[in-house]
């Protein structure tokens, strides 16, 4: 791990133990060099946390934080609470025109989430608006918002996806697709028109959009009011959202960990229902509450515990999230990594996969034959003018592993099928259960 | 004098240390320091400005002397934070405006900042940090953006360039 990555790691465990600090006390907390107070205030931008942590500074420790250090968060709680109020200006207004068009709006994180969370817009920093229409007025809307000067953009994440791709007409695109992204007429802001909250892969991992509207809720806002999804919904929409980045913006954390703290607030019997039907809605729901609990302190109340229990799955995704953000101050972000670590559904698995090698055909080459791993080079040494030989090697080794896996898999299936049908099944019960005899042996009577 | 501070179409924020105020009908976002603060909340019509300057002493716990609290009110006058005619400012001894508003800007600590919308840099809501460590497999991602160098203080009263 470099320098850097290490600094980084150290500057967020810093901000997560400012984010925990209720009051303050701890004289451990303040970095120690100038360097890491750079490297603090640059995490605090990363993790889009510089207004939460300007004002936590101030109630907290401002004394002991060098003034250049406040200035800045002080710059950056300024721009983003004037950009917030702004921002909420603009979504009272395009929603009030998009409804008198006949188009039904909700709105999803931004400035409602900030209003609705922290009683305020100051604290939380909002970069677009989420816009969610139905599926049915996609097409309308998007020719509403063309009609007013919005034009659609690609993400900067995905420029292959434009331009044809995002045009409402393609019904591929609406399909498979959660949004178009446009950029507003005097080019100050973005607007995210979604229909539903994720891509078709993660979808299971997101409440059901067609049962938002009728529980959708009013929501105030100093310009005039918005609906939002309800509560509930709105909860697991987050905790999707944010797993499928695998966090790796911590503020939204930190907004689950608010909803998490008022957590009497939420009707946990609607949560449980949703779960039901969609299980992955659960899952995801349960690696954030896992990782609030373990990076910002939060109490997990006993009925989520019981209606989001922790798998296999969860448990180890949100243990590799922690890890990767606490050592090197970030998560991946990694999309691909996290759905197939969460998804466990065999066939849901291949075909994700199948799409992806559809998708990214060169990503597949990268994969197997041009990244060449820590693995490869561990096999054999290979002198510095024969190392074009790792990419006969890599794949070689791929193969050689993956029909090791899938002969052991079938080999287990087989095996654990056998055992059912012998008599001895009950074999495997008592290999169990002779430590804990060995142990009550060894106890003294 | 008897000042009225304007809460009609005033939407106020509580923060620790802060107050944030937005001015509905003008769409603009005041920062008001705790001494600021403090003369708007009780700038009710009914307190003459010794009578402000006492409650600004024991609801700041800071040492406020009444030219303080007339430059806040002149400040707040000046950000439109009110009512009109309702504050009228011509004490001798008092620095001139220039002079103290630079001395407060330069120490980080005025006491009214009006601050007007910038746009947005980027959209990199959906991109995690880059440049580091970058994930092995698509979507791609940008370099980081370059931070401003501490210091830098973005001009807080007038328009930005977007």
């Amino acid at each position: 791990m470099s320098d850097l990555q290490s600094r980084r790691g150290d500057a967020t465990r810093r901000l997560l133990q400012l984010l925990v600090q209720r009051k303050g006390g701890d004289q451990s907390w303040p970095p120690a060099a100038a360097s890491d107070w750079r490297t603090f205030a640059e995490t605090c931008d990363t993790h889009q946390l510089s207004p939460l942590v300007y004002c936590r500074l101030k109630q907290v420790i401002a004394p002991t934080v060098p003034s250049e250090v406040l200035d800045y968060l002080r710059v950056r709680f300024r721009e983003s609470c004037s950009y917030n109020y702004r921002l909420a200006s603009k979504l009272v207004n395009l929603t009030s025109m998009l409804e008198s068009e006949g188009v039904r709006v909700l709105n999803f994180k931004g400035p409602s989430l900030a209003m609705s969370v922290y009683g305020g817009l100051s604290l939380r920093q909002c970069l677009d608006l989420d816009l969610i229409i139905r599926t049915d007025e996609v097409v309308k809307g998007a020719k509403l918002m063309k009609s007013w000067g919005y034009e659609p953009t690609p993400t900067p994440a995905r420029p292959q996806l434009s331009p044809y791709l995002c045009r409402p007409e393609n019904s591929r695109h609406i399909d498979r697709g959660k949004e178009i992204q446009y950029l507003s007429p005097d080019g100050t802001f973005y607007v995210d028109l979604h229909w539903q909250f994720a891509d078709r892969f993660w979808r299971p991992f997101s409440p059901d959009v067609e049962k938002l509207w009728e529980r959708a809720v009013k929501q105030h806002l100093p310009q005039g009011s918005v609906f939002t999804p309800c509560p509930e919904d709105l909860f697991l929409a987050l905790c999707a959202h944010g797993t499928r980045h695998r966090w790796w913006c911590l503020k939204w954390l930190v907004d689950v960990a608010e909803i998490l703290r008022k957590a009497d607030a939420l009707d946990w019997s609607r949560i449980e229902e949703m779960t039901k039907t969609r299980p992955g809605a659960g899952a995801a729901a349960s690696v954030a509450a896992s990782l609030a609990h373990d990076l910002l302190e939060v109490p997990v109340p006993a009925q989520a515990e019981r209606i989001l229990p922790a798998t296999d799955r969860t448990r180890a995704l949100a243990s590799a999230i922690q890890q990767e953000l606490l050592t090197r101050g970030y998560s991946s972000g990694d999309e691909h990594t996290t759905l197939l670590a969460l998804e466990g559904r065999p066939a849901a698995r291949m075909n994700y996969l199948a799409a992806r090698v559809a998708r990214y055909p060169e990503s597949l080459f990268r994969q197997i034959i041009a990244e060449i791993g820590p693995k490869d080079r561990r096999l054999i040494r290979l002198p510095r003018k024969l190392e074009f030989l790792y990419h006969l090697i890599r794949p070689a080794r791929l193969i050689l592993t993956r029909s090791k896996r899938i002969a052991r898999t079938l080999w287990q299936t087989a095996g654990g099928a056998k055992l059912l049908r012998s008599p001895l099944r009950e074999m495997p019960r008592q290999r169990v259960s002779a430590p804990q005899s060995k142990l009550d042996a060894s106890a003294p009577h | 004098m008897k000042p009225v501070a304007r809460k009609s179409g005033i939407f106020a924020e509580n923060l620790p240390e802060e107050v944030v105020l937005y001015d509905k009908t003008h769409d603009k976002v005041h920062c008001l320091n705790k001494t600021a603060a403090a003369v708007w909340e009780n700038s009710d019509g009914s307190k003459t400005v010794d009578e402000l300057t006492r409650v600004v002493e024991a609801k700041s716990g800071a040492p406020a002397d009444r030219k303080l609290v007339l430059q806040a009110l002149e400040e707040l006058e000046e950000a439109g934070l009110m009512e009109a005619g309702s504050v009228v400012v011509a004490e001798a001894g008092l620095p001139s405006r220039r002079e103290a508003v630079g001395k407060m800007v330069m120490a980080g600590s005025a006491l009214v900042a009006t601050i007007v919308a910038a746009a947005p840099k980027a959209h990199a809501s959906q991109d995690p940090p880059k440049g580091l460590d970058p994930p092995p497999l698509p979507p791609h991602h940008d370099p980081p953006e370059p931070l401003p160098p501490f210091g830098h203080k973005p001009p807080t009263r007038g328009k930005r360039k977007s």
